[in-house]
C-alpha cells in the first residue's frame, strides 16, 4: 500500500479502466441514501476494492475525490454535449428536460453523499473542497452556460447573461439536493420528480407572467 | 485584583456598595469612568445568564484520571450567542482559554460534553467566589466563573455542588442546539420576510425583487451560512436541529413566497397551477449557486449590487422566462426608488406576512 508518489502515478496512467471502474464504484456507494455518515475507510470497503488496489490507481485522496467529481460532471452533462440538434425551443425544452432530469436524480442520490464527504473532507483540506468544486459544479455550470449562450446566438433563447442564467437553472434544479441534505427522511412531494423537472423547465423557459400582467409591468 | 470587587459577606477586601459615588476615586481613572461604575463597581451592569456547563471524560489518557470520577475528569463552560456562533471558556492546565466558536467547532465540544453531562447554570452576579481560593484547576475556575462559593476541587465535586441547586437544569446537546437554531433562524427569517404594508400593494415584479434582495441578503449573513452549514454536517446526528434550520429557515420563505403568487394568481398577475412549487422555483432560481458555494465557504460573499442584481435577474426569469421575447427590464433603474434597498435592520417595524 506504501508507495511511492512515481511508482502510483505510473500506475495510474497505465491503468484508466480500474480508475473508471473505481470511480463508478464509490459513485454507487455514495449514491446509497442509507450510509451518508459512512467514513472514507467504509466506503471504499464497500465498493468492492481493496485499499491497496485503489491506492495503486490513485495517487492520493484527493486525486480519487477529484476523479469522482469529473466523473459526476460528465455524467451530468452528457445530455448538453451530445445534443443531436438545436434549432427551436423544443429543441431546448427537450434538452435542458434530459439534462434536468439526470442532475436531480444525482442532485439526490450520489451527490448527497459526495457533498457530505467534501464538507467533512473539507475541513481538514480547504484546497482540496474548491478543486473538487471546479472539477465538478463548475464543470456542468459552465457547459450549461455554453448551451445557453449558443441557443441565445440563434435567438432560440433571449437572455442577457448565460453565467446567471445557467447557475439559476443549477440552483432549480438543485432543490432535491437541499431536501436530502436536511430533511432525513425527505418529505414526500406531490409530484414525481419528472414531473418538478419538466415544471422547472417549464418556467424557466416561458415564465409564469399572465400575458395581460406582463404587457402592463413592462410599460411601467 | 483591579476587577470589580465582591461586597459579600465575611470578605476582608469588601467595600461599602451602598454609594458609588462614596468610592474613592483613583487619580490616573478618569472621573467619568470612575463614577459610572455600578454598585459591584463594574463599568457596566449586565444581567446575570446561564452557562452550560459540560463535566466530560478526557480527551486523553493522563496520569492523574485515576484518581477521579470516570466521567467527570474535566469541566468546561459555553455559552451560546445570538449571532449562531458560542463563546467557550475552558481552563486548561497552561492558560484560560476563552475564544467564539462557530457552531461547527461548538458542535463538537457540546458532542464532548455529551459524553458525560452538561448542566444549565445561572451565574450569579456579583458572585460568592473569591480570588483567595487558590489553585486554578478546572473545577476551581469553572467555579469563580460562575460565581460560586466553593470548596470542590474536582470537576465531580462541583458537579454534585451544582446539582444541589434548584434552578440548575440538566441540558443535552440535542435540545441545546434545537435552541439555537430555532433562535438564531428565526430572526434572521423575520427580519427577511418582512414587507411594508405600502409595499405588500406593489407589483409583484417589484415585490419579489423587494423579497428576493432581502433574502439573499439574509442567507448571506455569515451566521446563518454558518448554522446551515453545520445543519447539513450534522443532520444524520442531529435531525431535530437540521429540521428546524428547514423549517425556520427556507420551509418559511416558501411559505411566505407562495401566500404572495396565490395573492398574485388571484389578481390575475400570474399564470400557476402550483404557488407552492412556484415559490419554491423562484427560491431555487435566487440559490443559483452562489448560496452552495458560500455554504461551502468557496468564494467570496456576494455585495450588494451582486445581491440587487440576481434578485433581478431572478424575478425576470421567474416572470418572463428565458426564451424569446423578453423587454428590457434589468436595468436597476426605475426600480431603485421602490422600496430601497433594505438594510435588514430597518424591517423591524414592519408587517411580517405569517
Amino acid at each position: 500500500m506504501r508507495r511511492t508518489v512515481s511508482t502510483r502515478a505510473v500506475n495510474a496512467e497505465s491503468r484508466p479502466d480500474v480508475r473508471s471502474d473505481i470511480v463508478s464504484a464509490i459513485s454507487g456507494i455514495l449514491a446509497d441514501p442509507g450510509d451518508t455518515l459512512a467514513g472514507l475507510n467504509s466506503i471504499f470497503h464497500r465498493s468492492g476494492y481493496s485499499q491497496e488496489d485503489i491506492w495503486s490507481a490513485f495517487q492520493g485522496i484527493d486525486d480519487l475525490v477529484i476523479a469522482i467529481s469529473e466523473h459526476e460532471a460528465l455524467f451530468i452533462s452528457q445530455s448538453l454535449v451530445r445534443r443531436a440538434r438545436l434549432n427551436t425551443l423544443d429543441d431546448v425544452r427537450d434538452t435542458l428536460v434530459a439534462f434536468g432530469l439526470v442532475a436531480s436524480r444525482e442532485y439526490s442520490t450520489t451527490l448527497v453523499g459526495f457533498i457530505r464527504m467534501m464538507m467533512a473532507e473539507g475541513a481538514r483540506n480547504p484546497s482540496l473542497k474548491k478543486r473538487v468544486y471546479e472539477a465538478g459544479s463548475e464543470i456542468v455550470t459552465r457547459r450549461l452556460r455554453e448551451f445557453l449562450s449558443e441557443a441565445n446566438e440563434k435567438g432560440i433563447l433571449s437572455i442577457s447573461d448565460a453565467q446567471v442564467c445557467a447557475e439559476q437553472l443549477m440552483g432549480l434544479l438543485r432543490e432535491p439536493l437541499y431536501q436530502a441534505l436536511m430533511l432525513n427522511p425527505v418529505t414526500s412531494q406531490k409530484v414525481t420528480a419528472a414531473d418538478r423537472v419538466k415544471a422547472g423547465i417549464e418556467r424557466f423557459l416561458d415564465g409564469c407572467a399572465s400575458a395581460r400582467s406582463a404587457r402592463y409591468e413592462r410599460t411601467i | 485584583m483591579n476587577a470589580p470587587f465582591e461586597a459579600g459577606r465575611g470578605s476582608w477586601l469588601a467595600r461599602s456598595s451602598d454609594n458609588p459615588s462614596s468610592l474613592k476615586v483613583v487619580d490616573d481613572v478618569p472621573s467619568d469612568l470612575a463614577n459610572s461604575a455600578d454598585e459591584h463597581g463594574s463599568l457596566v451592569t449586565v444581567d446575570p445568564v446561564d452557562w452550560i456547563i459540560c463535566f466530560v471524560p478526557g480527551l486523553k489518557r493522563q496520569w492523574w484520571h485515576r484518581f477521579v470520577h470516570h466521567k467527570h475528569k474535566h469541566v468546561f463552560a459555553m455559552r451560546p450567542t445570538n449571532t449562531g456562533s458560542w463563546l467557550l471558556v475552558e481552563p486548561w492546565w497552561t492558560r484560560m482559554m476563552v475564544t467564539i466558536l462557530p457552531p461547527a467547532d461548538a458542535v463538537k465540544f457540546l458532542r464532548w460534553g455529551g459524553t458525560g453531562d452538561i448542566l444549565r447554570v445561572r451565574e450569579s452576579v456579583p458572585g460568592r467566589a473569591s480570588q483567595l481560593r487558590g489553585w486554578s484547576n478546572c473545577a476551581v475556575l469553572s467555579a469563580f466563573l460562575l460565581g460560586r462559593s466553593s470548596w470542590a476541587w474536582t470537576p465531580h465535586g462541583l458537579y454534585r455542588q451544582l446539582l444541589r441547586e434548584k434552578s440548575t437544569r440538566r441540558g443535552n446537546v440535542k435540545q441545546l442546539l434545537v435552541d439555537q437554531f430555532t433562535k438564531v433562524v428565526s430572526h434572521h427569517s423575520s427580519n427577511a420576510l418582512s414587507v411594508s404594508a405600502d409595499q405588500l400593494s406593489l407589483p409583484l415584479r417589484e415585490l419579489l425583487i423587494i423579497i428576493g434582495r432581502n433574502l439573499l441578503e439574509t442567507m448571506m449573513t455569515p451566521a446563518l451560512l454558518e448554522v446551515c452549514y453545520t445543519a447539513i454536517l450534522e443532520a444524520d446526528r442531529y435531525p431535530n436541529a437540521t429540521r428546524v434550520y428547514a423549517q425556520h429557515g427556507p420551509r418559511r420563505a416558501i411559505a411566505v413566497l407562495t401566500k404572495i403568487l396565490a395573492k398574485a394568481k388571484q389578481a390575475g398577475e400570474i399564470a400557476l397551477a402550483d404557488c407552492e412549487a412556484g415559490a419554491r422555483q423562484f427560491l431555487g432560481m435566487l440559490y443559483g449557486n452562489i448560496h452552495l458555494e458560500a455554504v461551502l465557504q468557496l468564494g467570496e460573499i456576494p455585495t450588494l449590487s451582486e445581491i440587487d442584481l440576481r434578485a433581478r435577474a431572478a424575478v425576470k426569469v421567474f416572470l418572463d422566462g428565458a426564451g424569446p421575447d423578453e423587454a428590457g427590464i434589468l436595468a436597476p433603474g426605475p426600480l431603485s426608488n421602490v422600496g430601497g434597498s433594505l438594510p435588514v435592520a430597518a424591517r423591524r417595524a414592519w408587517v411580517y406576512l405569517r
